[in-house]
């Protein structure tokens, strides 16, 4: 059906939320768009493309609807794009999505559709949901009722892929179009197109569904359960990631012993020592930890219980000024603040949106978990329990930070009251683990990519400005090197000569280029508990916060002959300049409040830039979440100094 | 002590100044052509603008 031309063919999935577009989407195009069991996450049109055979196919993914009529800005995107008036021609084919849960709804936006008179097949998804409600769709029937191709998929499944391609192949324009108001219509078809299995069952899986969520939606029980799932997800992710983190630590080690074996002491073995080795492996050690929180989101996200929580917090945010749309854009942004600065997009007054975009980095994203990981476990070594909970203290604090800056800013700059939030809950469901590990490995991939692109070429930089300009050693170390020309044995001269080394490496890291940088820096971010070192660290990870971890081996590397073994091990032995340790409780404590709050993310700001249209709310969104970081980080660090931590 | 034959450690001087300006002109190039968020896994084709 589809017509070949010199453009490809445009295909574009239209549906109500949550219906499988995006994950039927990915599945067809071999994309990794973020999709969980809660509706409203795809923000804009995606394009992607599809090769089924020897046709190439552009594939359109619109934000569910749930009408093209609608004062909505999704459903004027829809509309628009459906029309041709987005400067693009009009779809060759139309895959309407219909949930077989609740084909009657579902079909009014078919009905709707028609109008439009583009060829259509209907794509079934959600016939396990039917299945546990005690019905099931008879497709022929309903193909012989709409005029037009019915299959049946899971989009989960790869199997999928031959009859989404053949029913686009006969897709067609309906030979019968629904009347004006299609409410009696669809009820209509529906009802003969259904096959009810087990009358009882739906009545069953309802009560059911009822009675959990009302204990889950509780103000109480609702918000325990959500801080006991959360505190036991970091628990499982500290407890289960530390064997894998410590292979992976070890494998850099011994990397960094051979090469020093192999290679004579000097600029290129220290290059691929310190900057190379040390700087990337400190930060692919996270990997476990991160492909473990995103397996398990995802396996929670599946389910349905966090559009539960959804609800719950849309009690809780509200008061604050946020408008309940803002929950997804807030939840995604547990990921990455970028997609869900994007998808507040779909929030329709301007004050609720910029409030939601404001706020929004100050979620934990992965990119903060390296940070989070090597300060928690300074602060609660070989204590899994309390490791598990201070992680979940992070992302509470960042939540609390938002909900408050959001009452700030609604109280003074954006006034005005927010919408209230009208949201579908989705039926519980099993989650897939193929899913969950695809999540998985997609994330830990694209960490793995950035460690080995920009995260080694500013380690590579890193390393040549902590190395040079070359410093002439002190007259200590001189007279270091002096005496060990008179020491009468092997084991005092090996001891002095270790002690002459050590100090001329840090000589050498002080007086570098990044030294200099840190030592100028020092002062400012002294309250937090930065020295020089992890001023550089600090400094050079405003870009990415992740940079943190690596920026600091390399530093601390470079002025090294400690021999420690591992990133972390070599951060817990380092020392300041006075002697006393790098990183003690109150100055890990500090620090950690710094990273929750601190805007350390350069992309970040373009993307509120270019969502606000100017400048002035990228800047506000900076500066203000680095003196609150900064504010927060020394009040942290000062109150533990008080409390006897060191 | 390795057994490798490296050159003088003014040559590797040169050598990793080069290295390392190479990487600071790559980053640079990488941050001014990237057009979708470095963040996220998201894959966007460019014809979207990087919106997604």
């Amino acid at each position: 059906m589809i017509s070949t031309s010199v453009t490809p063919p445009r295909a574009v999935l239209l549906g109500q939320p949550n219906t499988g577009k995006t994950t039927l989407f990915n599945r067809l195009c071999g994309l990794r768009s973020h999709v969980a069991n809660y509706p409203g996450i795809t923000a804009d049109a995606r394009i992607g493309r599809w090769q089924p055979g020897d046709t190439t196919i552009e594939l359109v993914d619109l934000p569910g609807v749930y009408s093209l009529d609608l004062d909505l800005p999704e459903s004027t995107l829809c509309r628009r794009f459906l029309n041709g008036k987005l400067g693009e021609a009009k779809p060759d084919v139309l895959l309407i999505f219909l949930d077989a849960s609740k084909l009657a709804r579902t079909l009014r936006l078919y009905a709707q559709a028609t109008r439009l008179e583009i060829p259509i097949c209907c794509v079934l998804t959600m016939a396990d949901s039917a299945l546990q409600q005690g019905s099931s769709i008879d497709i022929e029937v309903l193909e012989e009722l709409l005029g037009v191709p019915v299959v049946s998929i899971d989009g989960r499944r790869r199997s999928s892929l031959g009859p989404v391609s053949l029913a686009v192949e006969s897709a067609t324009v309906p030979s019968r179009t629904p009347p004006d108001d299609p409410r009696d219509w669809s009820r209509a078809t529906a009802d003969s197109a259904v096959i009810v299995t087990d009358p009882e069952a739906r009545a069953t899986v309802t009560r059911r569904t009822d009675r959990i969520d009302q204990f889950v939606t509780h103000p109480l029980w609702g918000t325990l359960t959500f801080l006991t799932v959360m505190s036991a997800l970091f628990l499982t992710i500290f407890w289960l990631a530390s064997w894998p983190m410590d292979w992976i630590d070890a494998l850099f080690s011994v990397a960094s012993s051979v090469i020093e074996g192999a290679l004579d002491a000097g600029p290129l073995r220290s290059l691929i020592t310190d900057g190379v080795v040390g700087g990337v492996g400190s930060t692919v050690v996270f990997v476990p930890q991160i492909a473990l929180l995103f397996f398990l989101l995802s396996l929670l996200e599946e389910t349905g219980y966090l559009a539960r929580a959804a609800l719950l917090a849309d009690r809780f945010m509200r008061p604050f000024g946020l408008p309940g749309h803002a929950f997804v854009p807030l939840l995604s942004s547990h990921a990455c603040a970028i997609p869900a600065i994007l998808c507040s997009r779909l929030i329709p007054d301007r004050q609720d949106r910029l409030a939601t975009i404001l706020v929004a980095p100050f979620l934990s994203c992965s990119a903060r978990l390296p940070v989070y990981v090597l300060l928690i476990s300074l602060l609660f070594a070989g204590q899994p329990l309390l490791a598990g909970l201070a992680f979940t203290g992070c992302y509470l604090l960042g939540a609390i930070a938002a909900l408050l800056s959001s009452l700030l800013v609604r109280k003074t700059i954006l006034r005005g009251p927010s919408r209230p939030f009208v949201m579908e809950l989705p039926p519980y469901q099993r989650p897939s683990i193929g899913h969950a590990l695809e999540v998985a490995g997609e994330r830990s991939w694209t960490f793995l990519r950035k460690a080995g692109t920009v995260i080694l070429l500013i380690c590579i930089a890193l390393w040549w400005l902590s190395s040079y300009p070359i410093n002439a050693p002190s007259a200590e170390v001189q007279s270091l090197r002096n005496q060990v020309a008179a020491a009468s044995t092997v084991d005092e001269k090996t001891a002095i000569e270790k002690r002459a080394n050590r100090l001329q490496a840090r000589e050498q890291v002080a007086a570098s280029f990044c030294g200099r940088a840190g030592h100028w820096a020092e002062p400012i971010l002294e309250p937090v508990g930065a020295d020089w070192q992890l001023s550089v660290a600090i400094l050079s990870s405003f870009a990415a916060r992740e940079v943190f971890v690596s920026s600091l081996n390399v530093v601390l590397g470079a002025g090294d002959d400690s021999g420690a073994v591992g990133s972390i091990a070599r951060v817990r032995n380092s020392v300041r300049d006075d002697g006393s340790a790098l990183l003690t409780p109150s100055s890990a404590g500090g620090l950690l409040v710094f990273y929750v709050l601190a805007m350390q993310c350069l992309p970040t700001l373009a993307v509120t830039r270019r969502e606000t249209g100017g400048l002035r709310w990228a800047l506000l969104q900076l500066g203000y979440m680095t003196a609150l970081a900064w504010a927060l980080g020394a009040a942290t660090r000062t109150l533990l100094i008080a409390l006897g931590w060191p | 002590m390795g057994n490798s034959q490296l050159p003088t450690d003014e040559t590797q001087f040169w050598i990793v100044s080069g290295i390392a300006a190479l990487a600071v002109l790559l980053l640079i190039s990488r941050l001014l052509r990237k057009k979708s968020c470095g963040g996220c896994s998201s894959k966007v084709l460019p014809k979207d603008g990087g919106k997604h």
